[in-house]
């Protein structure tokens, strides 16, 4: 009960925190949305699929969310000195780490909000119910890993290094994971890369959803769960080996 | 103490918007019109070819994206919903043999009733994606698609001029890997470039062009030639070519090569439509303006039909590559019909059209310009419940005014465009 109590409480401060300062998340909201309606609505041929857009943007719209508004932003905290009045106090680090993923999911629904808002009644996908469904709890579920990445570089770099290298980490996972033009367009080790990147799987899994074909979900999905353990397991060492 | 319940508030709002917006997904995201799809169909009152048979007032039921029946005693389910088309003609699918496509290209084949399309080069990136998409029957507004991908040619030969990246073959090269690494990228079958006897462009010799047609058949797939002369045909027969997806115009079929194209199987795709560019006959530009295509295609279909390559060019003559089309289909040689949109003069979508019209001028009735752009294809490239309308076979079917049999323009009268069982708009 306590902890369920401690929990609504940082989640909510969370929530609240980066409503009351939405120029930080806004654009890392929009900009997906922008994106897939370009590649989707505007560029003529590339109409054609705006499903497997879908699948693939609806990964890229909780990537933003995830990385810069909840996974890097703690560089930010400890280096004005609140985490240590966070390991200071009885709260523990997993607390703190799951309200961070509450708040990244809810931003992320957010975001998917206004891709699936476009993608439905502008793009014209219609897909039957169950696979709309389907398809937005992978893209959901998919912010976790993403916060996880952006937590562990928060504990570790500096505030100025942690964007640096974030946004490294971002337009990898993006562009080397598919989500703006497909994997198999590459050479075959670039190919072979993209399997090592969360957001590969992830698209894939979508795109076993929303399109379908030879696509082995259920290989995909392990690889998110291994994946996403052992992105918990570094954002909870990185936790504790924290810079100063 | 008032802090933590603003915190509760902030958290209860949230966790209230992931549900607000669940359920909102629950109710307002479209989903596919179970009509368009699953629910079973009846079009009455047509004449019907299933791909061997002509049936008088005849009834096709579909369901779930396939033919469940075609004939003149099929008896309609009562939760089939049906459609009188008042004495129209149910067709296959059609089936242009010879296209390059890119961009937008799919959506325009099937816009104009070409439901499947056997693609001679394109870039081997989107293989995969068009794989998945004609395996699956659910909704789509795109022509299926089986292709070559990337096709055999040397450096500075034919198919390189278009910027595409090939891998071009040279003495050095291990052609059975050339082979598999076509097949691993997706390819359906090999095509080749082989155009000797010639100065303007360098070719692949004969003992390459031998030698990837046996590599081709030992990896299982078949091996289509590009050709440009009698010679050229001559020799690819010789090396085992399963089909040449040009007629030629430099000299007349003689009875040596149909006698060894008989005792070889082999099938030619005439792409008469290409000659008609290349003798600048204005046949594009009257495509363009026949009432039945004029509002409905695209900008960029009309530039293509109005233009050509700038010059009549030199040895193909378009009744030369007619009469020859004539001998090889009188002496039972298959013909398949296939427009090589988009080169200059074509577009996708009319172009087959076009060249119905342009067999039927080469002696085949209508009737068998039908079967060549249907069942025939479907015969020689093995593609299982394309071009006919028989138990089992896909959905995917036109209904034109008029009788085909009678004349071969009225294929252009399309008045409905079906793909996996769903009615195509046609604006």
């Amino acid at each position: 009960m306590r902890w369920g109590r401690a929990f609504v409480n940082e989640a909510g401060a969370e929530v609240l925190k980066a409503w009351r300062a939405p120029e930080f998340l806004l654009p890392t909201m929009l900009m997906p949305v922008a994106f897939f309606t370009l590649f989707a609505v505007v560029v003529p041929g590339s109409s054609d699929s705006p499903a497997y857009l879908l699948a693939t943007f609806g990964v890229f719209a909780v990537m933003g969310p995830a990385i810069f508004g909840f996974g890097v932003a703690v560089a930010n905290e400890r280096e004005r000195g609140w985490l240590d009045i966070k390991r200071a106090s009885p709260a523990s680090g997993g607390l703190y780490i799951a309200a961070k993923l509450f708040a990244t999911v809810f931003f992320g629904a957010l975001s998917l909000a206004l891709i699936y808002g476009v993608a439905a009644f502008v793009a014209g996908v219609s897909l039957p119910t169950g696979t709309w469904f389907a398809m937005m709890l992978v893209h959901l579920a998919g912010s976790v890993p993403f916060a996880l990445i952006g937590l562990t570089l928060g504990f570790l770099l500096s505030a100025n290094g942690a964007v640096a290298v974030s946004n490294i980490v971002f337009l990898a996972l993006s562009a080397l994971g598919g989500l703006w033009i497909p994997v198999f367009v590459f050479p075959i080790a670039m190919q072979r890369f993209a399997t090592l990147l969360p957001s590969y799987h992830l698209s894939e899994l979508a795109l076993a959803i929303g399109v379908g074909g030879d696509r082995p979900s259920g290989l995909h999905a392990g690889v998110i769960a291994i994946m996403t353990a052992v992105l918990a397991a570094l954002a909870a060492f990185a936790w504790k080996r924290q810079r100063g | 103490m008032d802090e933590p319940n603003v915190l509760r508030r902030a958290f209860t709002i949230a966790a209230g918007c992931l549900v607000a917006l669940a359920l909102g997904a629950a109710i307002f995201l479209p989903t596919p019109d179970p009509d368009k799809r699953a629910g079973a169909l009846a079009i009455t009152n047509a004449l019907a070819f299933d791909g061997e048979f002509w049936w008088e007032d005849a009834t096709l039921l579909i369901e779930n994206g396939r033919v469940v029946a075609l004939g003149s005693e099929v008896g309609i389910p009562t939760h089939a919903r049906t459609i009188d088309v008042g004495g129209a003609t149910i067709l296959p699918g059609l089936i242009d043999a010879h296209v390059h496509s890119y961009g937008d290209a799919l959506t325009q084949q099937l816009r104009f009733g070409v439901t499947t399309v056997l693609d001679m080069f394109t870039a081997p990136g989107s293989l995969p994606a068009s794989r998945d998409a004609r395996d699956s029957l659910a909704p789509s507004s795109r022509a299926d698609r089986f292709s070559a991908g990337m096709l055999a040619t040397v450096a500075g030969g034919h198919g390189s001029q278009f910027g595409v990246p090939i891998e071009a073959i040279d003495a050095s090269t291990d052609i059975e890997k050339w082979v598999a690494d076509r097949l691993s990228e997706g390819s359906d079958y090999i095509k080749l470039v082989y155009i000797p006897y010639q100065r303007r462009l360098p070719s692949l010799t004969l003992a390459t062009a031998k030698t990837l047609i046996d590599a081709a058949h030992d990896a299982g797939v078949m091996a289509v030639a590009h050709v440009s002369s009698g010679r050229g045909a001559q020799d690819m027969v010789a090396a085992g070519a399963d089909g040449l997806v040009h007629i030629w115009a430099d000299k007349p079929v003689d009875d040596a090569f149909i006698d060894a194209a008989l005792a070889a199987d082999i099938f030619v795709i005439p792409t008469l439509a290409v000659f008609a560019t290349a003798e600048r006959s204005g046949e594009g530009v009257r495509l363009a303006e026949d009432p039945n295509f004029e509002d409905r295609l695209t900008d960029a279909q009309a530039a293509s039909l109005r233009s050509d390559f700038g010059l009549r060019i030199p040895g193909m003559r378009l009744q030369a590559a007619i009469d020859n089309t004539r001998r090889l289909h009188d002496a039972g040689i298959p013909i398949l019909a296939g427009s090589d949109a988009p080169n200059p003069g074509t577009a996708h979508g009319p172009s087959l059209h076009h060249e119905l019209e342009l067999l039927v001028r080469a002696g085949l009735s209508p009737a068998e310009a039908l079967s060549a752009a249907t069942v025939v294809p479907a015969e020689r490239f093995n593609l299982q419940g394309r071009g006919e309308l028989t138990e089992e076979a896909r959905a995917d079917f036109i209904v034109v005014d008029g009788d085909p049999r009678e004349d071969p323009t009225a294929t252009r009268a399309l008045r409905h465009v079906f793909k996996n069982g769903a009615d195509i708009p046609l604006d």
